[in-house]
């Protein structure tokens, strides 16, 4: 196609959106106009008649029909969930992790060769970390203690700070919860998280609650899935408190083998709560779609993300080479799935043209990419890494802009896993960018491997920059170099 | 090998070992930490060391101060010190070299020498040793008044080196005794610093300990500049006060030494020194010049160890090095001072003449001459030994203690007041300078009490018994 025919028709897309996307108004409103004329011309008289002639039972049917059929659907439709407010762990200065310290340990300790020190350097200056990361207290020893007493520590804390955080917001009380969903991957020790949460809050007898482990860096959507689908059975007005976190305590691998040392370099401190409820009443936002795609099923999705010991008898999670190509495979499955649920008409009017042409026409014809930004205001991404991020962005055409959230959320926070996602939407309404009726589109990419996706919809934006990046918004966005000078 | 002369109390059997040996004082347990400073310094901030610093690159200051319990939880110790590094962030800086500029035309017989270190401000941050002692803290302290010399178990003993960009500038060894006390001991590089800069600093943490607010970093503003073009030397030479090393260093920045150093240490009453003053001032004609303790501690040790060096030693004991010290300048304003990083002690040398018959020799010499000698001894500022001594070349390996026997004057420091702990202070402190070379050094630093002196030192291996025993004769305890 010629630079000129596109310009035009790149003119002309908005216009074609406007009609496709309103083409019941655009539809209805001439055939009102022509049923008004046509009631005009008969005159009230004549339809006086006409309407006197009709037989009662067909009367009662007219409006019997639609009424029920109405009333039906009202009942059998899914209750609205609402996210009544979430809360991030804010990070504290004095468990913050230099670039430079992190590189000492991994050189003092002996355990660490020169080439595994080598290639953590390597990967740490072009991870997209930034100076403040942080890692539990327990990891700045030489070598880091891996025991239960701390892991518990790190656990306890960033779970009860956000919590409190949370629930200062809320204004809620402890009792007043009655779903409590726990997502933490790596670390599920006897009694449960949740059972800690009770125990501390001293929540009611019948609470009903839930410990999700081993479902990975996306947990934190599946966890968001099961506290809506329980709140459907749940009294309405319901609360469920939903707290996603991982424990990196206990995970520091202390084997040589490279892909295995990834975590090590990448993953964070961080938790976040959020409380969700199908009361609207004060709600900030409203749930609109939750999409899980797994790819368990082929054999090397499965092993992609895969926790096992090497040869030394160290346990690591050990990354394969083609994950990213697993990724885009799974968010293909997942936008294909959310896509129809989601997108306005007029994007899937061009994505199906699209899919006939290839298919009737010619399949050198490129395929049509929806454009996701006319269906969200705001993309939070799973800050996995600085590989997901980009990767991510040229696959759905999105703006640095758009991205933004996700690679400050990396440099400021690192990746803390399930929680991530929420540190991102607390950076967009930190910025101020959130609007009232803002769409926000959560990504969310696992081991097994999972791509999970949410579509939130805001009734109410944030009052404040309160929150984890309260201290330090001012400073951000930064520019990430390539290499980081060190 | 001389056997302690008895003095009063009987020996201490510790740990139930008998004699000489210190099996029952040893740590063990080391655990490793590192505390970094609480915000972000910046993006390639350095921190430019002056000629006056890289003098003492060798040397490293060891400042133990011993608390009786109960002690403090080392969470509650590590939290000040995240404020407190923003403060000092040099300090949590790792050392670098500059990469020599290639020089058309280099001499030939110029050895391509490495770069001029510097520290790169990329808050790695102090290192934090855990470690237990199986005595109580009465034991200790008891030993340590018997023997002397057991401060040095109780800091950290590492020099920078073999990597400098691994090489931490502060190691803090937190020590646990049995009954619950603590011992914290620092070991501060005397490059980032000379001995009132490290007090001060270790005292800002204890003033941040104790609840005081952290004031705003000042070290930032005359940072990051290359330091002044040296001032024309007033030195003409390098003065014997200072030696070269016989062969560079390097990386190792530890003094290249043929013998094995050991630690030592002594506590001189308030009654010992008005005695040693008595007989000074009966001996002695001279009135204008003013000799304090220091001067007459430091003459009593002088001749000590001049006598026990002997006659093979002798020209070299007629040479000793003054260090003096002053505190950092307080701010007008008071509050402390402002956070001061600088060597700028002043360094001068005694020579005893060799003319003038049989009491020429230091080791025969009366106490008070050796007094009067210290005391108008001439001293220039560091930063004029530096620039004599390193000639303009970008570095120089240079030994400052112990180049000759090195007394250091540090009077003037408020050891004990300076660390206190929620107001508690210490119930001893001991400054030492280590990693010196064989002629020995002695840092004569004020007690608990104020009025007496510590003298704390670092000697050859079989001085310390003898000097010892040297000073038990010449200071008569007190009925």
């Amino acid at each position: 196609m010629s630079m000129a025919t596109s310009a035009q028709l790149r003119r002309l897309k908005p216009l074609y959106q406007l009609v496709v996307n309103n083409i019941l108004a655009i539809v209805a409103v001439p055939l009102a106009a022509s049923v008004l004329l046509k009631a005009a011309s008969l005159g009230p008289e004549e339809i006086l008649a006409r309407a006197l002639a009709l037989r009662p039972a067909h009367m009662f049917l007219c409006a019997f029909l639609p009424a029920a059929a109405t009333v039906l659907y009202l009942m059998l439709r899914p209750r609205a969930v609402y996210l009544v407010d979430y809360a991030c762990f804010r990070t504290n200065p004095n468990c913050r992790v230099p670039f430079a310290t992190f590189l000492e340990h991994s050189r003092v300790w002996p355990g660490f060769d020169e080439r595994s020190v080598r290639f953590m350097t390597r990967l740490l200056e072009r991870s997209g970390l930034g100076e403040e990361t942080c890692l539990p207290y327990a990891q700045h020893y030489i070598p880091p203690s891996r025991d239960l007493e701390s892991s518990r520590a790190e656990a306890e804390l960033v779970i009860f700070s956000a919590i409190d955080d949370l629930l200062a917001k809320t204004g809620v009380s402890p009792q007043d919860i009655d779903i409590l969903v726990v997502n933490c991957s790596l670390f599920a020790p006897t009694p449960s998280f949740t059972d800690m949460i009770m125990h501390r809050y001293k929540l009611r007898k019948d609470v009903r609650n839930v410990h999700l482990a081993g479902m990975g860096c996306s947990a934190g959507l599946i966890s968001v899935e099961l506290a809506r689908n329980l709140l459907q059975v749940a009294p309405r007005g319901a609360r469920a408190l939903v707290v996603s976190t991982e424990t990196i305590t206990p995970n520091y691998y202390m084997g040589k083998e490279r892909a295995m040392l990834l975590p090590n370099c990448l993953f964070r401190m961080g938790g976040a709560a959020a409380l969700l409820s199908t009361d609207g009443a004060g709600a900030r936002f409203r749930l609109a779609r939750v999409v899980r795609t797994l790819r368990g099923a082929s054999d090397s999705a499965y092993h992609c993300v895969y926790q096992e010991e090497d040869d030394r008898g160290n346990v690591g999670i050990n990354l394969s080479k083609d994950l990213m190509n697993i990724a885009g495979d799974a968010l293909k499955a997942n936008i294909t799935a959310m896509g129809p649920l989601v997108l306005p008409a007029s994007e899937q009017l061009l994505f199906a043209l699209s899919f006939i042409a290839r298919k009737v026409l010619n399949n050198r014809i490129k395929p049509y990419i929806p454009d996701f930004r006319t269906a969200f205001e705001h993309f939070c991404i799973h800050a996995g890494g600085r590989a997901v991020i980009d990767e991510l962005q040229r696959s759905l055409t999105l703006s640095d802009e758009q991205v933004e959230a996700s690679r400050m959320t990396l440099h400021r926070f690192g990746n803390t896993s399930s929680s991530s996602l929420w540190y991102e939407l607390a950076y967009i309404e930190a910025k101020g960018r959130m609007r009232r009726g803002d769409r926000v589109w959560m990504i969310g990419f696992g081991s097994g491997f999972k791509c999970n996706s949410a579509a939130w919809e805001c009734i109410r934006p944030a009052a404040n920059a309160d929150g984890p990046w309260a201290n330090c918004i001012h400073r951000y966005p930064v520019h990430i170099p390539d290499v980081l000078k060190h | 090998m001389v056997v302690e002369a008895v003095s009063g109390s009987p020996p201490l059997a510790v740990g139930g070992v008998a004699g000489g040996s210190s099996m029952g004082m040893a740590v063990h347990g080391h655990r490793l930490s590192t505390v970094v400073p609480s915000s972000v310094t910046g993006e390639e901030v350095n921190y430019e060391l002056a000629d006056a610093d890289l003098l003492h690159k060798l040397h490293y200051l060891r400042a133990v101060h011993v608390f009786r319990a109960p002690a403090f939880a080392i969470e509650a110790l590590k939290e000040p010190m995240f404020p407190w590094l923003d403060l000092y962030f040099p300090v949590s800086g790792r050392l670098r070299r500059r990469h020599q500029a290639a020089d058309a035309g280099a001499e030939g017989g110029k050895a391509v020498g490495l770069g001029r270190p510097y520290v790169r401000c990329n808050d790695c941050g102090v290192r934090i040793v855990e470690v237990a002692c199986d005595a109580t803290v009465e034991q200790w302290l008891q030993a340590e008044a018997e023997r002397g010399g057991l401060c040095k178990a109780l800091a950290y003993d590492k020099v920078i080196g073999p990597e400098l960009f691994f090489s931490p500038l502060l190691y803090v060894q937190v020590t646990s005794f049995k009954c619950g006390g603590m011992a914290l001991g620092f070991t501060w590089a005397h490059v980032i610093g000379d001995i009132p800069s490290a007090a001060a600093c270790f005292s800002t943490w204890a003033q941040l300990f104790s609840g005081k607010k952290a004031p705003a970093p000042t070290l930032r503003d005359p940072l990051a500049m290359p330091p002044p073009a040296a001032p024309p030397a007033s030195v003409a030479a390098p003065p014997p006060s200072v030696k070269a090393t016989a062969a560079p260093v390097g990386d190792d920045w530890a003094v290249p030494g043929t013998r094995d150093m050991v630690p030592f240490s002594f506590h001189v009453t308030e009654q010992q020194l008005q005695s040693l003053q008595l007989s000074a001032a009966k001996g002695h004609q001279q009135r204008h010049v003013v000799m304090g303790p220091f001067e007459l501690v430091s003459a009593v040790i002088w001749r000590a160890l001049a006598a026990i060096r002997g006659p093979e030693e002798e020209e070299a004991t007629r040479t000793v090095t003054v260090v003096r010290t002053e505190p950092a300048t307080p701010t007008p304003g008071g509050g402390g001072g402002r956070p001061v990083l600088a060597n700028e002690h002043r360094i001068g040398h005694v020579v005893v003449a060799s003319t003038g018959g049989s009491s020429s020799s230091p080791a025969t010499a009366d106490v008070s001459k050796l007094a009067a000698l210290l005391a108008g001894a001439h001293l220039d500022e560091a930063s004029a030994v530096a620039a004599a001594a390193f000639a303009g070349a970008e570095d120089a390996d240079v030994v400052v203690y112990g180049a000759n026997l090195t007394l250091v004057d540090a009077e003037a420091l408020e050891v004990y007041a300076g660390l206190e702990l929620a107001g508690r202070r210490p119930a001893h402190v001991e400054y030492a300078v280590d990693g010196v070379g064989d002629g020995g050094a002695a840092v004569v630093h004020r007690d608990g009490g104020g009025r007496g002196r510590t003298v704390a030192a670092v000697l050859r291996r079989g001085e310390a018994d003898r000097l010892r025993a040297a000073l038990r004769d010449a200071l008569p305890v007190a009925a």
